[in-house]
């Protein structure tokens, strides 16, 4: 038995890509147009409370008097970074009131982070001292790169027990009173 | 003097190929798209540090604060003059959609990005960072470059 095919007749639809290429590239056009590559950025992150100020300029404490706690402010280790004329660092001192013990005035950048790291670390790792915090008091005139410096020299210390010092909070030095 | 029209055939080019090509491209550039770049200015300066570490804020909520060289706060494209007005909002939408109550601390779930211009001022960085601590923000990325040659 033999079948009959019948070709059936049908017309060859022709797709108009034309409007779709069109589209195509001025999507791809405003791609490249608005691309950017990305840039290479770090972080260095803090877990800061809320700092309390504990002496001004002049070394002098600005508590509020209230604090009955003896205990209160002990673990904190203060360093105090003053600016110098041109808007950088220049004297950096660390403690409070009447122990206060210059940690860098002369000398680089570089040499001044350099000394504040060896001391911050000697003073880390005594195990008979309580500090685990650092507050760093910053007069408000210098540049935010010369602060990052400071901060990243704290984020590169470590507690006598090896843990890296995780606690660190700025404050903007308060005027002594003149 | 009249041209004579020829027997010419029709010249049509196969566009199939240069479309699949352009859609690869589209594919491509809508892949590696940083939606996130849209919050950041990217005409700042930032501080180059040694030990800072890649920047990686995955899974928390981040409200991203640019700071220019004279100090002035842009988010989102839009310099803010009221920061304190601007993160106490924030810090309020997010108490909200966390249910959370006020005075809570935001630590848990949202980071502050802190973008400064290597040039601003500290008391400018410290005015924005305080301000956020204020309304209950405690955790802070500060934002920098890598020093050159130390990339990842």
């Amino acid at each position: 038995m033999s079948r009959k095919k019948k070709k059936n007749q049908h017309e060859e639809v022709t797709l108009n890509l034309t409007a779709m290429l069109d589209m195509a590239f001025q999507l791809l056009a405003y791609l490249i147009l608005t691309f950017r590559s990305p840039s290479v950025e770090a972080q260095i992150a803090l877990r800061m409370p809320d700092p309390v100020a504990v002496s001004d300029k002049k070394g002098k404490d600005v508590g509020d008097g209230t604090n009955k706690d003896p205990l209160k402010g002990l673990d904190q280790l203060v360093v105090n970074v003053y600016s110098d004329k041109a808007g950088g660092i220049g004297q950096i001192t660390s403690g409070k009131k009447d122990k206060i013990t210059e940690v860098a005035s002369k000398g680089t950048l570089e040499q001044k982070m350099a000394r504040l790291k060896r001391h911050l670390q000697e003073i880390l790792n005594d195990p008979g001292l309580p500090f685990d915090k650092v507050a760093l008091q910053i007069e408000g005139d210098i540049a935010y790169d010369d602060v990052m410096q400071v901060v990243d020299v704290c984020a590169q210390l470590k507690l006598h027990d090896g843990k890296p010092l995780q606690n660190v909070t700025f404050i903007e030095l308060p005027s002594g009173k003149k | 003097m009249s041209g004579s029209v020829g027997g010419a055939e029709a010249a049509e080019p196969n566009l199939v190929p240069i479309l699949d090509m352009v859609f690869q491209l589209i594919t491509f550039f809508m892949l590696v798209i940083n939606v996130k770049a849209a919050t950041m200015d990217q005409t700042l300066q930032l501080p180059v540090v040694g030990s800072a570490a890649p920047a990686d804020s995955t899974g928390l909520r981040a409200v991203v604060l640019n700071i220019n060289g004279e100090g002035d706060v842009n988010i989102g494209g839009v310099v803010q003059t009221d920061i304190k007005g601007y993160v106490s909002n924030e810090a309020d939408q997010i108490r909200l959609q966390d249910g959370l109550k006020k005075g809570d601390d935001l630590s848990t779930r949202t980071i502050v990005v802190v973008r400064g211009d290597k040039r601003a001022k500290f008391k400018s960085v410290y005015a924005v960072v305080k301000a956020c601590q204020e309304v209950g923000f405690h955790r802070f990325s500060y934002m920098t470059t890598f020093e050159p040659g130390k990339e990842p």
